[in-house]
């Protein structure tokens, strides 16, 4: 039984909309204030350009196109992600957005293999494919509805984890939709949500992960 | 669980709002998706965080996060797309055991004095006296009465598998009239959604 606690976690969020890549430039990060200068200077630039911009740096990752924006952290306080994207959109509070997503992948170390094949059987009894000789979990995704009042779903991945072996991987993706009219953003819900729902979001995938891993 | 290197991709979902809202691996490949891209397509409506995996010549799978960027780029700029986008490097991690939110009472001259408050509301709050050196120096003109703070403990992962005990202190950064600010952003998105019920109230009403 795995202790519960992950090898390696990454939090991230990712909004769909209208962006400009062009404006998402470590340096103006720096210079609204959202991140440290020194950070945004010595920030890792991939590319900034009209239809993607990408860059990294000790804190954070972030990827923009046209159609999508995400950040990413693998350091705590993942609160510092959730304040980086909340200052960006009060700043930039006309962007189109429709719906945000809230993901929290985790990796897992398993105590033993016979812990690790256990996993995928109880969510998968292997009883149930019979005409299949030794299956095995390749990769699972359950989706349930939102425990709140929102548009969307809760998604949940599960797979062999690739970078710890043996392992599990597990991501939730915590999906608000809001798909508002031509002309409309969603802008403002998806600030609101982040600033009140995020702890919640955070908890909701640790215990899901933890039940996950910790089958008796 | 299985580590055969055949490929199972999901089969999209069957909700209603597919595919316009499907976020999970689609096998709808549009043609322009498919120039030049041989790995599974995520679709602009997904809000997962690209999984990163190892590429398996036999299935395809690639990099998903430098892959959805270069998909990007290769459309309008294929010639450079190989030049400009790296593969992610390898990554540091942090494995978190302990977290508190906290708001500096006062600053003194070499430390400072906070209220700690547990973020899930777990625990009582509590008040910790910290060294102004273990504040990172460009966090440190935030450094004043009433600022917010996060202070994790927990251990750092290095890419070589190198594990040390670290406490972060990472001071929150906002755009200046971010509260008033937060409480516009609430009222309008409340002001939308009783203006949405309003409308569907109507069109209910005359259909």
């Amino acid at each position: 039984m795995a202790s519960g606690l992950p090898e390696k976690t990454q939090v991230s969020i990712v909004l769909l909309g209208a962006f400009n890549p062009r404006l998402f430039h470590p340096a103006w990060f720096g210079k609204q204030g959202l991140m440290p200068e020194d950070e945004a200077k010595q920030a890792e630039i991939a590319i900034i350009h009209e239809q993607v911009a990408q860059f990294s740096t000790g804190s954070h990752e972030v990827q923009v196109t046209t159609d999508r924006f995400f950040a990413a952290t693998t350091r705590d306080p993942y609160d510092a992600l959730r304040d980086l994207v909340v200052g960006t959109f009060l700043l930039l509070d006309q962007t189109p957005i429709r719906a945000m997503g809230i993901n929290r992948d985790s990796h897992f170390k398993m105590p033993s293999e016979a812990d690790w094949h256990k996993v995928g059987h109880t969510l998968v009894p292997k009883e149930n494919w019979p005409f299949l000789r030794e299956p095995g979990v390749r990769m699972l995704i359950e989706e349930g509805l939102r425990p709140d009042d929102e548009k969307g779903y809760i998604r949940v991945h599960v797979a062999p984890s690739e970078q710890i072996v043996p392992g599990v991987s597990i991501q939730v993706n915590d999906h608000y939709a809001w798909n508002p009219a031509d002309g409309e953003t969603a802008v403002n819900e998806a600030v609101a949500l982040l600033a009140t729902a995020w702890h919640d979001s955070m908890e909701r995938a640790t215990k899901m992960m933890t039940a996950i891993v910790t089958v008796p | 669980m299985s580590q055969s290197a055949s490929s199972v991709f999901p089969t999209p979902s069957l909700t209603p709002d597919e595919p316009e809202n499907w976020t999970g691996r689609s096998s709808r490949l549009r043609s322009s998706e498919l120039a030049g891209y041989d790995g599974s397509v995520e679709r602009a409506t997904d809000t997962e965080a690209p999984i990163h995996r190892d590429k398996h010549a036999s299935t395809g799978l690639v990099n998903a996060s430098v892959e959805a960027v270069k998909r990007a780029v290769h459309e309008r700029l294929a010639p450079i797309a190989d030049h400009l986008v790296r593969p992610a490097k390898p990554r540091v991690f942090f494995q978190a055991l302990e977290n508190w939110e906290g708001t500096v009472l006062e600053v003194r001259e070499e430390t400072f004095v906070a209220r700690l408050t547990d973020p899930l509301g777990e625990r009582k709050d509590e008040e910790a006296e910290f060294f102004t050196d273990d504040v990172s120096e460009w966090d440190r003109k935030l450094l004043a009465p009433g600022a917010v703070f996060y202070w994790s403990l927990g251990r750092t992962i290095e890419p070589t598998g190198a594990t040390s005990r670290t406490s972060t202190l990472r001071f929150r950064r906002l755009p200046a009239w971010s509260r008033p600010e937060l409480a516009r952003a609430e009222e309008r998105a409340e002001s939308l959604a009783t203006a949405f019920e309003s409308v569907d109230g109507r069109n209910k009403q005359s259909s």
